[in-house]
Protein backbone atom coordinates (compact mmCIF):
# COMPACT_ATOMS: atom_id res chain seq x y z
CA UNK A 1 0.00 0.00 0.00
CA UNK A 2 0.99 3.22 -0.69
CA UNK A 3 2.35 6.30 1.68
CA UNK A 4 3.34 8.62 -0.80
CA UNK A 5 0.63 11.00 0.77
CA UNK A 6 2.22 10.69 3.85
CA UNK A 7 5.45 11.22 2.93
CA UNK A 8 4.13 14.57 1.27
CA UNK A 9 2.63 15.60 4.90
CA UNK A 10 6.33 15.03 6.21
CA UNK A 11 7.82 17.19 3.48
CA UNK A 12 9.65 14.61 1.35
CA UNK A 13 10.74 16.19 -1.73
CA UNK A 14 11.36 13.28 -3.86
CA UNK A 15 7.30 11.70 -2.93
CA UNK A 16 6.55 14.55 -5.20
CA UNK A 17 7.43 12.68 -8.25
CA UNK A 18 6.11 9.56 -6.78
CA UNK A 19 2.71 10.34 -6.46
CA UNK A 20 2.36 12.16 -9.60
CA UNK A 21 3.67 8.71 -10.94
CA UNK A 22 0.93 7.09 -9.00
CA UNK A 23 -2.04 9.58 -9.21
CA UNK A 24 -1.58 11.91 -12.42
CA UNK A 25 -3.09 10.09 -14.75
CA UNK A 26 -5.94 9.68 -12.50
CA UNK A 27 -6.50 12.97 -11.85
CA UNK A 28 -5.74 14.35 -15.66
CA UNK A 29 -8.30 12.08 -16.75
CA UNK A 30 -11.25 12.89 -14.21
CA UNK A 31 -10.37 16.36 -14.81
CA UNK A 32 -10.80 16.13 -18.92
CA UNK A 33 -13.79 14.35 -18.34
CA UNK A 34 -15.26 17.34 -15.83
CA UNK A 35 -13.79 19.62 -18.10
CA UNK A 36 -15.70 21.45 -21.71
CA UNK A 37 -11.66 22.77 -22.64
CA UNK A 38 -8.38 21.51 -21.81
CA UNK A 39 -7.11 25.07 -20.88
CA UNK A 40 -10.01 24.40 -17.80
CA UNK A 41 -8.56 20.55 -16.91
CA UNK A 42 -5.44 22.00 -16.86
CA UNK A 43 -6.37 24.62 -14.37
CA UNK A 44 -8.06 22.04 -12.30
CA UNK A 45 -5.25 19.91 -12.07
CA UNK A 46 -2.70 22.24 -10.91
CA UNK A 47 -5.53 23.02 -8.02
CA UNK A 48 -6.25 19.66 -7.11
CA UNK A 49 -2.81 19.29 -6.89
CA UNK A 50 -1.86 21.94 -5.09
CA UNK A 51 -4.66 21.28 -2.45
CA UNK A 52 -2.76 17.40 -2.00
CA UNK A 53 0.63 18.83 -1.21
CA UNK A 54 -0.78 21.28 1.60
CA UNK A 55 -3.63 18.90 2.59
CA UNK A 56 -1.83 15.62 2.11
CA UNK A 57 -1.96 15.14 6.10
CA UNK A 58 -5.75 14.60 6.03
CA UNK A 59 -5.54 11.37 4.52
CA UNK A 60 -6.74 9.08 6.80
CA UNK A 61 -5.91 5.44 5.87
CA UNK A 62 -8.72 4.13 7.96
CA UNK A 63 -11.76 5.59 5.52
CA UNK A 64 -9.97 4.16 2.64
CA UNK A 65 -6.74 3.64 -0.11
CA UNK A 66 -4.87 6.91 -1.25
CA UNK A 67 -5.77 6.59 -4.47
CA UNK A 68 -9.44 6.71 -3.60
CA UNK A 69 -8.78 10.04 -1.38
CA UNK A 70 -7.25 11.65 -4.39
CA UNK A 71 -10.32 10.28 -6.66
CA UNK A 72 -11.96 12.01 -4.22
CA UNK A 73 -10.17 15.21 -3.55
CA UNK A 74 -10.45 15.71 -7.52
CA UNK A 75 -14.03 14.53 -7.76
CA UNK A 76 -14.78 17.88 -4.79
CA UNK A 77 -12.97 20.03 -7.47
CA UNK A 78 -14.63 19.06 -10.54
CA UNK A 79 -18.26 18.90 -9.37
CA UNK A 80 -17.32 22.20 -6.95
CA UNK A 81 -16.29 23.52 -11.08
CA UNK A 82 -19.73 22.10 -12.62
CA UNK A 83 -22.07 23.68 -10.45
CA UNK A 84 -20.50 26.96 -10.67
CA UNK A 85 -20.48 26.51 -14.37
CA UNK A 86 -24.45 25.87 -14.27
CA UNK A 87 -24.94 27.02 -18.19
CA UNK A 88 -22.16 24.84 -19.90
CA UNK A 89 -23.31 23.41 -22.91
CA UNK A 90 -22.32 19.77 -22.16
CA UNK A 91 -24.21 16.91 -24.29
CA UNK A 92 -24.90 13.56 -22.33
CA UNK A 93 -22.69 11.10 -23.59
CA UNK A 94 -25.30 8.70 -23.67
CA UNK A 95 -24.08 5.67 -26.64
CA UNK A 96 -20.54 6.18 -25.41
CA UNK A 97 -20.35 5.10 -22.10
CA UNK A 98 -17.84 2.78 -20.86
CA UNK A 99 -18.12 -0.97 -20.83
CA UNK A 100 -19.02 -2.88 -17.32
CA UNK A 101 -14.96 -2.79 -16.42
CA UNK A 102 -15.70 -6.51 -14.60
CA UNK A 103 -15.64 -7.37 -18.44
CA UNK A 104 -12.58 -6.33 -19.06
CA UNK A 105 -10.55 -9.20 -17.61
CA UNK A 106 -7.43 -7.69 -18.95
CA UNK A 107 -7.66 -4.22 -16.14
CA UNK A 108 -9.20 -6.77 -13.56
CA UNK A 109 -5.98 -7.10 -12.10
CA UNK A 110 -4.34 -3.68 -12.40
CA UNK A 111 -7.23 -2.37 -10.62
CA UNK A 112 -7.04 -1.64 -6.86
CA UNK A 113 -9.64 -3.81 -4.17
CA UNK A 114 -12.13 -0.88 -4.35
CA UNK A 115 -12.46 -0.34 -8.04
CA UNK A 116 -12.88 -4.28 -7.90
CA UNK A 117 -15.64 -4.11 -5.16
CA UNK A 118 -17.31 -1.13 -6.84
CA UNK A 119 -17.55 -2.81 -10.29
CA UNK A 120 -18.97 -6.01 -8.54
CA UNK A 121 -21.36 -3.82 -6.73
CA UNK A 122 -22.65 -2.15 -10.02
CA UNK A 123 -22.76 -5.55 -11.83
CA UNK A 124 -25.89 -6.43 -9.82
CA UNK A 125 -27.50 -3.35 -11.40
CA UNK A 126 -30.13 -3.11 -14.11
CA UNK A 127 -28.54 -1.21 -16.93
CA UNK A 128 -30.73 1.59 -16.54
CA UNK A 129 -29.42 2.33 -13.07
CA UNK A 130 -25.52 1.62 -13.74
CA UNK A 131 -26.09 4.37 -16.46
CA UNK A 132 -27.30 6.90 -14.12
CA UNK A 133 -24.76 6.53 -11.63
CA UNK A 134 -22.17 6.88 -14.35
CA UNK A 135 -23.59 9.69 -15.65
CA UNK A 136 -23.78 11.20 -12.51
CA UNK A 137 -20.53 9.86 -10.74
CA UNK A 138 -18.28 9.85 -13.69
CA UNK A 139 -19.60 12.76 -15.69
CA UNK A 140 -20.73 15.27 -13.43
CA UNK A 141 -24.35 15.11 -14.65
CA UNK A 142 -26.69 16.56 -12.27
CA UNK A 143 -29.82 13.96 -11.45
CA UNK A 144 -32.25 16.46 -13.16
CA UNK A 145 -29.82 16.65 -16.24
CA UNK A 146 -30.22 13.16 -16.47
CA UNK A 147 -33.46 12.64 -16.12
CA UNK A 148 -34.03 15.18 -19.05
CA UNK A 149 -31.44 13.42 -21.47
CA UNK A 150 -33.20 9.63 -20.27
CA UNK A 151 -36.43 10.41 -20.04
CA UNK A 152 -36.61 9.27 -16.93
CA UNK A 153 -38.53 10.92 -13.97
CA UNK A 154 -36.59 12.94 -11.45
CA UNK A 155 -37.03 10.22 -8.86
CA UNK A 156 -36.28 7.34 -10.41
CA UNK A 157 -33.16 8.86 -11.25
CA UNK A 158 -32.75 10.01 -7.71
CA UNK A 159 -33.66 6.63 -6.56
CA UNK A 160 -31.22 4.77 -9.02
CA UNK A 161 -28.02 7.02 -7.93
CA UNK A 162 -29.30 7.05 -3.98
CA UNK A 163 -29.42 3.07 -3.85
CA UNK A 164 -26.46 2.73 -6.50
CA UNK A 165 -23.91 4.25 -3.84
CA UNK A 166 -25.93 2.91 -1.09
CA UNK A 167 -24.90 -0.35 -2.86
CA UNK A 168 -21.36 0.48 -2.85
CA UNK A 169 -20.84 2.02 -0.08
CA UNK A 170 -21.96 -1.50 1.31
CA UNK A 171 -19.48 -3.73 -0.85
CA UNK A 172 -16.97 -1.13 0.49
CA UNK A 173 -17.23 -1.41 3.64
CA UNK A 174 -17.66 -5.20 3.89
CA UNK A 175 -14.53 -5.55 2.07
CA UNK A 176 -12.91 -3.67 5.05
CA UNK A 177 -14.21 -5.57 7.53
CA UNK A 178 -13.12 -8.86 5.44
CA UNK A 179 -9.56 -7.20 4.93
CA UNK A 180 -9.20 -6.53 8.58
CA UNK A 181 -10.46 -9.99 9.55
CA UNK B 1 -36.73 12.00 9.73
CA UNK B 2 -33.29 14.07 10.19
CA UNK B 3 -31.31 10.82 9.38
CA UNK B 4 -32.84 10.41 6.34
CA UNK B 5 -32.41 13.74 5.13
CA UNK B 6 -28.84 13.57 6.14
CA UNK B 7 -27.61 10.43 4.13
CA UNK B 8 -29.92 12.08 1.19
CA UNK B 9 -27.41 15.17 1.60
CA UNK B 10 -24.90 13.02 2.05
CA UNK B 11 -25.64 10.83 -1.17
CA UNK B 12 -26.06 14.06 -2.89
CA UNK B 13 -23.19 15.86 -2.20
CA UNK B 14 -21.33 12.41 -3.43
CA UNK B 15 -23.15 12.64 -6.70
CA UNK B 16 -23.80 16.11 -8.17
CA UNK B 17 -22.69 18.75 -5.13
CA UNK B 18 -24.77 20.55 -2.76
CA UNK B 19 -25.82 24.12 -3.01
CA UNK B 20 -25.18 26.65 -0.08
CA UNK B 21 -28.57 26.46 1.55
CA UNK B 22 -28.15 22.68 1.57
CA UNK B 23 -24.33 22.28 2.67
CA UNK B 24 -25.62 24.59 5.45
CA UNK B 25 -28.48 21.85 6.43
CA UNK B 26 -26.18 19.37 6.38
CA UNK B 27 -23.69 20.83 8.31
CA UNK B 28 -26.50 21.28 10.93
CA UNK B 29 -27.76 17.87 10.75
CA UNK B 30 -23.65 16.08 11.04
CA UNK B 31 -23.85 19.07 14.04
CA UNK B 32 -26.68 17.65 15.57
CA UNK B 33 -25.86 14.10 14.61
CA UNK B 34 -22.25 13.54 15.35
CA UNK B 35 -21.01 9.84 14.25
CA UNK B 36 -24.10 8.79 12.96
CA UNK B 37 -22.64 8.52 9.39
CA UNK B 38 -19.19 8.95 8.29
CA UNK B 39 -19.67 12.30 6.51
CA UNK B 40 -17.47 10.94 3.68
CA UNK B 41 -18.29 6.84 2.88
CA UNK B 42 -20.29 8.19 -0.07
CA UNK B 43 -18.21 10.81 -1.43
CA UNK B 44 -15.60 7.06 -1.13
CA UNK B 45 -18.07 4.97 -2.71
CA UNK B 46 -18.33 7.67 -5.79
CA UNK B 47 -14.91 7.78 -6.09
CA UNK B 48 -14.77 4.21 -5.78
CA UNK B 49 -16.97 4.16 -8.77
CA UNK B 50 -14.87 6.65 -10.62
CA UNK B 51 -11.66 4.62 -9.78
CA UNK B 52 -13.63 1.46 -11.56
CA UNK B 53 -14.05 3.39 -14.76
CA UNK B 54 -11.49 5.96 -14.85
CA UNK B 55 -8.93 4.80 -17.73
CA UNK B 56 -5.98 6.09 -16.53
CA UNK B 57 -4.84 8.81 -19.53
CA UNK B 58 -1.29 10.22 -19.10
CA UNK B 59 -0.48 13.87 -17.52
CA UNK B 60 0.64 15.56 -20.21
CA UNK B 61 4.43 16.35 -19.64
CA UNK B 62 4.38 20.29 -19.44
CA UNK B 63 1.67 20.27 -17.38
CA UNK B 64 3.24 17.57 -14.85
CA UNK B 65 6.40 18.90 -14.78
CA UNK B 66 4.43 22.84 -13.84
CA UNK B 67 2.56 20.71 -10.98
CA UNK B 68 5.98 19.13 -9.62
CA UNK B 69 7.56 22.14 -9.54
CA UNK B 70 4.75 23.78 -7.64
CA UNK B 71 5.13 20.97 -5.06
CA UNK B 72 8.45 20.74 -4.94
CA UNK B 73 8.05 24.72 -3.72
CA UNK B 74 5.31 24.15 -1.42
CA UNK B 75 7.10 21.46 0.07
CA UNK B 76 10.25 23.49 0.51
CA UNK B 77 7.95 25.92 1.99
CA UNK B 78 6.33 24.04 4.49
CA UNK B 79 10.27 22.80 5.64
CA UNK B 80 11.07 26.21 6.15
CA UNK B 81 8.33 28.62 6.62
CA UNK B 82 10.75 31.57 8.47
CA UNK B 83 13.40 31.40 5.27
CA UNK B 84 9.96 31.52 3.37
CA UNK B 85 8.55 34.87 5.31
CA UNK B 86 12.14 36.12 4.41
CA UNK B 87 11.81 35.80 1.29
CA UNK B 88 8.60 37.18 1.00
CA UNK B 89 9.48 40.16 -2.17
CA UNK B 90 9.41 43.93 -2.01
CA UNK B 91 9.39 44.26 -5.86
CA UNK B 92 8.63 47.34 -7.41
CA UNK B 93 5.60 45.21 -9.38
CA UNK B 94 4.11 42.29 -8.16
CA UNK B 95 1.55 40.34 -8.91
CA UNK B 96 0.30 38.17 -6.43
CA UNK B 97 -2.74 36.06 -7.35
CA UNK B 98 -4.97 33.86 -5.28
CA UNK B 99 -7.55 30.71 -5.88
CA UNK B 100 -10.51 31.34 -3.60
CA UNK B 101 -12.51 28.05 -4.28
CA UNK B 102 -14.45 27.46 -1.86
CA UNK B 103 -13.66 24.08 -1.02
CA UNK B 104 -10.28 25.09 -0.63
CA UNK B 105 -9.48 25.41 2.92
CA UNK B 106 -7.65 28.94 4.06
CA UNK B 107 -4.26 27.31 4.53
CA UNK B 108 -4.04 26.33 1.38
CA UNK B 109 -5.07 29.90 -0.65
CA UNK B 110 -2.73 31.62 2.09
CA UNK B 111 -0.01 29.37 0.56
CA UNK B 112 -0.51 29.29 -3.01
CA UNK B 113 -1.21 33.36 -2.77
CA UNK B 114 3.11 33.41 -1.37
CA UNK B 115 3.58 30.99 -4.04
CA UNK B 116 2.08 32.54 -6.72
CA UNK B 117 3.11 35.87 -5.01
CA UNK B 118 6.92 34.70 -5.59
CA UNK B 119 6.05 32.97 -8.94
CA UNK B 120 5.02 36.69 -10.98
CA UNK B 121 7.56 39.23 -9.36
CA UNK B 122 7.01 41.49 -12.21
CA UNK B 123 10.32 41.22 -14.42
CA UNK B 124 9.73 43.62 -17.06
CA UNK B 125 7.87 43.05 -20.78
CA UNK B 126 9.16 40.16 -22.41
CA UNK B 127 12.10 40.05 -25.01
CA UNK B 128 12.20 44.09 -24.57
CA UNK B 129 8.55 45.11 -25.79
CA UNK B 130 6.88 47.50 -23.81
CA UNK B 131 3.39 47.03 -22.15
CA UNK B 132 1.69 49.33 -24.37
CA UNK B 133 3.24 47.31 -27.74
CA UNK B 134 1.57 44.43 -26.20
CA UNK B 135 -1.56 46.19 -25.43
CA UNK B 136 -2.15 47.49 -28.75
CA UNK B 137 -1.10 44.22 -30.38
CA UNK B 138 -3.69 42.56 -27.90
CA UNK B 139 -6.05 45.47 -29.18
CA UNK B 140 -6.00 44.72 -33.19
CA UNK B 141 -5.48 40.96 -33.03
CA UNK B 142 -7.96 39.59 -30.36
CA UNK B 143 -11.51 38.73 -31.67
CA UNK B 144 -12.89 39.05 -28.46
CA UNK B 145 -11.02 41.93 -26.83
CA UNK B 146 -12.75 44.28 -24.56
CA UNK B 147 -11.63 47.74 -23.61
CA UNK B 148 -13.52 49.28 -20.24
CA UNK B 149 -12.69 52.92 -18.60
CA UNK B 150 -11.73 53.61 -15.18
CA UNK B 151 -13.81 55.65 -13.61
CA UNK B 152 -12.61 57.75 -10.33
CA UNK B 153 -13.91 57.32 -7.01
CA UNK B 154 -14.19 59.63 -4.09
CA UNK B 155 -11.01 57.94 -2.15
CA UNK B 156 -8.24 60.13 -1.55
CA UNK B 157 -5.85 58.31 -3.82
CA UNK B 158 -7.99 58.96 -7.03
CA UNK B 159 -7.73 62.30 -8.31
CA UNK B 160 -10.37 64.27 -9.99
CA UNK B 161 -8.86 63.46 -13.84
CA UNK B 162 -8.01 59.70 -12.67
CA UNK B 163 -8.49 57.72 -16.40
CA UNK B 164 -7.54 54.97 -18.36
CA UNK B 165 -8.51 51.57 -18.79
CA UNK B 166 -8.58 47.86 -18.71
CA UNK B 167 -8.26 45.90 -21.62
CA UNK B 168 -9.00 42.11 -21.95
CA UNK B 169 -9.64 39.04 -24.36
CA UNK B 170 -11.06 36.43 -22.40
CA UNK B 171 -9.95 33.57 -25.17
CA UNK B 172 -6.19 34.46 -24.31
CA UNK B 173 -7.03 35.50 -20.86
CA UNK B 174 -4.58 38.38 -21.33
CA UNK B 175 -4.86 41.98 -20.74
CA UNK B 176 -3.39 45.37 -19.78
CA UNK B 177 -4.18 48.27 -17.09
CA UNK B 178 -3.36 51.65 -17.94
CA UNK B 179 -3.79 54.05 -15.24
CA UNK B 180 -2.94 57.53 -14.94
CA UNK B 181 -4.17 60.20 -12.24
CA UNK B 182 -3.88 57.68 -9.11
CA UNK B 183 -1.72 59.46 -6.35
CA UNK B 184 1.92 58.01 -6.06
CA UNK B 185 2.09 55.59 -3.32
CA UNK B 186 4.75 54.84 -0.58
CA UNK B 187 4.97 50.67 -0.58
CA UNK B 188 5.86 50.51 2.64
CA UNK B 189 2.58 51.75 4.09
CA UNK B 190 0.70 50.98 1.29
CA UNK B 191 -0.51 49.23 -2.32
CA UNK B 192 -2.50 49.72 -5.11
CA UNK B 193 -4.56 45.65 -5.60
CA UNK B 194 -6.59 45.19 -9.09
CA UNK B 195 -9.46 42.95 -9.31
CA UNK B 196 -11.60 41.11 -11.64
CA UNK B 197 -15.33 40.77 -10.46
CA UNK B 198 -16.12 37.18 -12.83
CA UNK B 199 -19.84 37.28 -12.73
CA UNK B 200 -19.36 33.25 -12.97
CA UNK B 201 -17.69 33.44 -9.48
CA UNK B 202 -19.08 34.30 -6.29
CA UNK B 203 -18.95 38.18 -6.00
CA UNK B 204 -17.79 38.31 -2.65
CA UNK B 205 -14.10 37.13 -4.16
CA UNK B 206 -13.20 38.69 -7.01
CA UNK B 207 -10.10 37.18 -8.72
CA UNK B 208 -6.88 39.27 -8.16
CA UNK B 209 -5.21 40.71 -10.34
CA UNK B 210 -2.00 42.17 -9.14
CA UNK B 211 -0.24 44.73 -6.68
CA UNK B 212 1.18 47.63 -7.98
CA UNK B 213 2.90 51.39 -7.19
CA UNK B 214 1.74 54.21 -8.92
CA UNK B 215 5.43 56.05 -8.66
CA UNK B 216 5.62 59.26 -8.63
CA UNK B 217 7.44 60.37 -11.80
CA UNK B 218 5.43 58.79 -14.26
CA UNK B 219 1.58 60.18 -15.34
CA UNK B 220 0.34 57.08 -16.55
CA UNK B 221 1.57 53.09 -15.86
CA UNK B 222 0.69 50.23 -17.80
CA UNK B 223 0.51 46.67 -16.73
CA UNK B 224 -0.36 43.36 -17.40
CA UNK B 225 -3.11 41.81 -15.56
CA UNK B 226 -1.74 38.27 -14.23
CA UNK B 227 -4.96 36.60 -13.60
CA UNK B 228 -3.65 33.02 -11.69
CA UNK B 229 -7.12 32.05 -11.87
CA UNK B 230 -9.29 31.47 -14.94
CA UNK B 231 -11.55 34.60 -15.68
CA UNK B 232 -14.61 33.41 -17.37
CA UNK B 233 -17.06 36.34 -17.81
CA UNK B 234 -15.74 39.73 -16.28
CA UNK B 235 -18.38 41.87 -15.45
CA UNK B 236 -16.28 44.94 -13.14
CA UNK B 237 -12.75 45.64 -12.43
CA UNK B 238 -11.67 47.95 -9.03
CA UNK B 239 -8.39 49.17 -8.14
CA UNK B 240 -8.20 49.24 -3.82
CA UNK B 241 -5.93 50.71 -1.87
CA UNK B 242 -4.70 47.69 0.31
CA UNK B 243 -1.23 46.93 2.44
CA UNK B 244 1.73 46.25 1.41
CA UNK B 245 1.75 42.66 -0.73
CA UNK B 246 -1.98 43.18 -1.12
CA UNK B 247 -4.44 41.12 0.34
CA UNK B 248 -6.52 37.70 -0.27
CA UNK B 249 -9.47 39.09 0.10
CA UNK B 250 -10.36 42.75 0.45
CA UNK B 251 -12.76 44.29 2.86
CA UNK B 252 -13.26 47.33 0.07
CA UNK B 253 -13.03 50.35 2.43
CA UNK B 254 -10.50 52.06 -0.16
CA UNK B 255 -11.88 51.62 -3.49
CA UNK B 256 -10.08 53.93 -5.76
CA UNK B 257 -10.82 53.10 -9.77
CA UNK B 258 -13.71 51.17 -10.31
CA UNK B 259 -14.19 49.91 -14.07
CA UNK B 260 -18.08 48.66 -14.97
CA UNK B 261 -18.92 46.61 -18.00
CA UNK B 262 -22.11 47.70 -20.01
CA UNK B 263 -23.83 44.92 -20.93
Amino acid sequence: MSDVLQQIANGKASAVEDCLDLYGGLVWSIARRFSSTAAQAEEAVQEIFLHLWQQASRFDPGKGSEKAFVAMVARRRMIDELRRLENRPRELPLENLPENPTSRADQRLERSLEAQLASRALDGLKPDQRRAIILSVCYGYTHAEISEATSTPLGTVKSYISRGLKKVRECLLEGKGAASR
Amino acid sequence: MSMRRLEELLILRASQGLSLAQQRELDELLRDAPGEFDAQEYEYAAAAVEMAFNEGQELPPSLRRKIAAQGQRVLAQKQEPARAAEASPQPQEVSSWVTWGGWLAAAVVLLAFLLLFQDQIFEGSPQGRDWAELRQELLDEAGDVILVPWSATEDEASLPEASGDVVWSNSRQEGYIRISGLRPNDPSRSQYQFWIFDQLRDQRFPVSGGVFDMPAQQDEIILPIRNWLRVYQPGMFAVTVEQPGGVMVSDRSRIALLAQRQP
